[in-house]
């Protein structure tokens, strides 16, 4: 055996001048539990051994393996900030699944063109052989799922030109309370620059200067993307009908059925905080919209809420 | 350029499944060195400890550093 047994999994991409490297960490018998991939590689990454033996190969490398081993039984698109983390710990709560969580490395593979613009046209067995870098089978699991970054719903033609056949869902909130939280803490994808200008709105793009108006132009533009490519294997997932929609629509959306133990597993990991699993899980919708600014509020109005009004009446033609 | 005793063994390990579980179980850092060099003495490989000490550290440091190469 070699270095590309299961317990290898991708960690991200690095670069070794201008060509791009995937480095390798060992998983040894680590649950891929945490609420996001990068902390349960961050874990690994700090032992000694992948500090002495993690090493890099070829990206291009990566174009011969095309399969994952385990099935991709679904992928979990979404706004942010509306739930999916529960999704994914739910669905992570049962020893048949393995479920990464915004799996750096297949972030770095959509970004390549940014910074190598002749990538473009491999993205597709590039996206292929990095889901099937993660997706070994390590132990008994038999079914994959990834939930992936908020601004990767912008690439749902690329996704599926990758996955064509593998289901996906959308998970979504009000818009209101969204913005509060981006409002609390903003993630890198939020800040002007860091999506690439061609995948945004011209209004977005003009909001540059206004970091909430930003958001909300990004968020109209995740929002419109899911609504334009919905028939296109998609399904909608409001954030009120979590957790229940973890163990009911979006399995069954999948091609998944659980037992009654299963079920029991998924719920008990709903009643923790999806980003702090120590914590038990409290509402906090109420104080998202009481804290939102004035400007806020009318900015959500403007422009999110005639979207979020068009998803609402899609997701309730998707349940008849 | 000559290769270096660590590095040989580096690329010994990374062919040999039961090496890496020998290896990947130690968790404790004095612990794994002392293993590393071991198993390197084993295979008639002069790894030294500051060598392995050294790598380490640097290793750590390229980890933290990730994002910056992102």
């Amino acid at each position: 055996m070699s270095r590309h047994s299961a317990a290898w999994v991708p960690s991200g991409i690095r670069w070794n001048g201008a060509d791009p490297m995937v480095e390798w960490c060992h998983l040894g018998d680590l649950p891929i539990t945490d609420p996001f991939f990068e902390q349960t590689v961050d874990r690994a990454m700090r032992q000694p051994f992948n500090l002495l033996f993690g090493h890099r190969t070829p990206l291009h490398e990566l174009e011969q393996a095309q399969q994952a081993e385990l099935k991709l039984a679904g992928l979990i698109f979404h706004m942010s900030r509306c739930g999916s983390t529960v999704v994914s710990q739910m669905l992570g709560a049962l020893e048949r699944n393995v479920v990464l969580s915004e799996p750096a490395a297949l972030d770095q593979v959509v970004r390549l063109p940014t910074r190598l613009p002749d990538m473009r046209d491999r993205l597709v067995p590039l996206m292929r052989g990095m889901v099937a870098a993660l997706g070994r089978k390590r132990h008994a699991e038999r079914d994959l799922v990834i939930k992936l970054d908020a601004w990767h719903v912008l690439l749902l033609p690329l996704f599926r030109r990758a996955f064509p056949t593998v289901p996906w869902v959308f998970v979504y909130r009000e818009p209101l309370e969204v913005l509060s939280s981006l409002a609390r803490s903003r993630p890198a994808q939020m800040l002007p620059g860091w999506i690439p200008a061609s995948l945004l709105s011209p209004a977005a793009l003009a909001a540059a200067a206004d970091i909430d108006g930003y958001a909300v132009q990004v968020l109209a533009c995740y929002l419109r993307a899911a609504i334009d490519h919905l028939a296109d294997g998609g399904l909608l997932v409001k954030y009120r009908e979590l957790p229940e929609a973890a163990c009911t629509k979006i399995p069954a959306h999948f091609g998944l059925r659980y037992g009654e133990a299963e079920l029991a597993a998924m719920r008990a990991a709903a009643l923790q905080d999806a980003k702090s699993p120590r914590v038990r899980f409290r509402p906090d919708g109420a104080a998202k919209r009481e804290e939102a600014s004035a400007e806020m509020r009318l900015l959500t109005e403007t422009h999110l809420a005639p979207l979020h009004a068009r998803l609402e009446a899609l997701r309730l033609a998707q349940r008849s | 350029m000559a290769q270096t005793a660590l590095a040989e063994f580096q690329a010994l390990v990374l062919q040999d499944d039961d090496l890496q579980q020998d290896l990947r179980g130690r968790l404790d850092r004095e612990d794994f060195v002392q293993r590393v060099l071991e198993r390197a003495r084993e295979r008639g490989l002069a790894v030294g400890r500051a060598e392995v000490e050294a790598a380490l550290n640097a290793s750590m440091q390229s980890w933290l550093m990730r994002w910056l190469d992102r």
